[in-house]
């Protein structure tokens, strides 16, 4: 967000990013459909790279950290390092508004699903940002 | 928006083309600004877009290929386009041979000779032949009565096709609108299809209908079709162009099955089975098989079918001829026509046209005759067509190689 000044006053304010809710939530007083905007529109940005399987967007086949697919994967420390340095290295690439991007994921015995959590600076913005993304069996 | 909808590109086919025409698009507007991220929701519904976009693209220009004859590729789409101009492609053909064939010393149990009739060598009898290290199956054409030498009965130029019979039968339903019989196997050979008709207990044999000049309201004719699925279909007259069928007609179709692999070039055949229970037997080759051939290839099919309908059914300029000819014999592996006053010496009102077969140097007798016949019901009263013999110039290549001997290990020998 961006502080529009005249004559040193700070008269507005102004997003630097916005983006649609990809959920299509309506805003309950105007009826349009709900924005998200800076922070809020990164997190979702790096949200939508976690989730997305490659070979899922057109035309796109390296697009995605593809962690539902890492969802039946041995679990070994092996595995897991390498989860995680592919899923930064996905966001890092992808998502160039974001930096110092360090994943971890949660504990993950007995629970059935994979809990992840990750850790990022937005570039020339709010620094220790973090999302945090439980992925779990459908059936 | 800020952006006029003018301003969109909407020329663009290729996906990221179009997805980039969104992106300038959405550059006039301020209130959804990631676009150009990647992870972003708004990215997503671009791809979307962008996606529907190219693949409607897409679609729709190959409906617009398939429309036409030059551009279409798929095979019932060129016969569909091929049928606007009244070509028919032709179906795959079996090779054929003619043989004479001796029973020898054939001999009742109880010293009795057969009659004739009873020695009728009848149709689809096998034949085997071994071709190329490989065995096939060869079968008569038609029922032959022999003639009777003492112990020997004699079965002259009886006319064998590689292949197996095979026949369908269907009633006639004339509830059935526009109603056409497929025929049950793909690899039919369309020219040796036998199609009885058995209506109120009465067969007749109808014949395949090639033009609509000479057919009345009464005339026993069939059409054939290749449809969608390769396969051959048939139907027949409407009351006006060719007999129609009455309800419960039973129509069948007796016909060849192709093989895949052509035995053309075959000609030592043995009888396999028995004629009346005889074996004893002597097979004597009279023309080479010849003239098997696959059905017409796409490109074959739009290279004619232009020609065809140049031609408009009549053998007037020498392009007319050449068309004509090819469809006759599709098994020709090139075909040259020339009028008689371009002749060594000039024979005025002739046309001369030299085959040349895919698997041999020349036509057989009957062959020429059967293409000339052909031609005859065509061509202008007053000029002949001559089938010739190809003149074939065999060409032996003398190679003078030159080598650099320091770039190898290897004598001059080896």
């Amino acid at each position: 967000m961006v502080d529009l000044v005249n004559n040193g006053k700070t008269v507005a304010t102004k997003d630097i990013y916005a983006d649609l809710d990809i959920f299509f939530r309506k805003h309950p007083i105007t009826g349009d459909i709900v924005r998200k905007t800076d922070t809020d529109a990164i997190k979702r940005s790096v949200r939508n790279i976690v989730l997305t399987n490659k070979f899922e967007r057109p035309f796109k086949p390296n697009f995605g950290g593809s962690i539902r697919n890492k969802l039946f994967e041995l679990n070994t420390d092996r595995q897991l390092n390498r989860m995680k340095r592919n899923l930064a290295k996905e966001i890092q690439q992808l998502e160039p508004r974001v930096n110092n991007v360090n994943v971890v994921f949660g504990d993950l015995e007995d629970s059935n699903n994979l809990d992840v959590t990750i850790f990022y600076n937005i570039t020339n913005g709010a620094p220790q940002q973090e999302v945090e993304i439980t992925v779990s069996r459908t059936r | 928006m800020a952006v006029k909808s003018s301003n969109l590109q909407i020329t663009d086919l290729d996906f990221d083309n179009i997805a980039d025409n969104l992106k300038n698009y959405l550059k006039g507007q301020e209130q959804f600004k990631d676009y150009n991220f990647e992870g972003s929701s708004m990215s997503v519904l671009i791809d979307l877009l962008a996606y529907a976009s190219h693949i409607g693209a897409v679609n729709t220009n190959i409906a617009a290929s398939e429309l036409f004859l030059d551009s279409a590729q798929i095979r019932k789409n060129v016969v569909s386009r091929a049928k606007d101009l009244g070509f028919v492609p032709a179906s795959e053909s079996c090779s054929s041979a003619f043989i004479d064939l001796e029973m020898k010393n054939v001999r009742n149990a109880d010293g009795t000779q057969p009659t004739t009739t009873e020695m009728q060598l009848l149709r689809g009898t096998n034949f085997v032949t071994v071709f190329d290290g490989s065995s096939y199956n060869f079968v008569v054409t038609s029922t032959k009565r022999p003639t009777q030498n003492n112990l020997s009965y004699n079965y002259n130029n009886v006319e064998i096709v590689q292949g197996t019979y095979a026949q369908d039968s269907f009633i006639f339903d004339n509830q059935l609108a526009n109603p056409k019989f497929v025929l049950s196997n793909e690899r039919v050979d369309k020219g040796r299809m036998i199609v009885s008709v058995t209506s109120n207990g009465v067969s007749e044999t109808y014949a395949l209908s090639t033009g609509i000049s000479n057919i009345s309201t009464e005339s026993k004719v069939y059409y054939a079709q290749e449809n969608e699925e390769g396969y051959v279909e048939i139907y027949f007259g409407d009351g006006t162009l060719g007999k129609a069928l009455s309800d419960g007609d039973i129509i069948d179709v007796t016909y060849i099955i192709v093989d895949e692999v052509h035995a053309n070039g075959a000609s030592q055949f043995v009888l396999s089975g028995t004629v009346n229970g005889f074996s004893n037997s002597h097979v004597t080759n009279v023309t080479k098989a010849s003239g098997g051939a696959e059905k017409e290839s796409i490109e074959s099919i739009k290279f004619k079918a232009t020609k065809f309908y140049t031609s408009q059914n009549r053998l007037v300029t020498l392009n007319d001829y050449k068309a004509k000819v090819q469809e006759y014999y599709p098994n020709a592996d090139a075909v040259a026509v020339w009028g008689g006053e371009d002749n060594d010496p000039p024979e005025y009102g002739k046309v001369f046209v030299a085959l040349k077969p895919q698997n041999s140097d020349y036509l057989s007798d009957t062959e020429k005759e059967l293409v000339k016949s052909k031609l005859n019901a065509l061509n202008m009263l007053t000029v002949r067509p001559q089938v010739i013999d190809a003149e074939i110039v065999k060409i032996l290549v003398t190679c003078v190689f030159k080598y650099n001997e320091n770039a190898t290990d290897l004598s001059i020998g080896e």
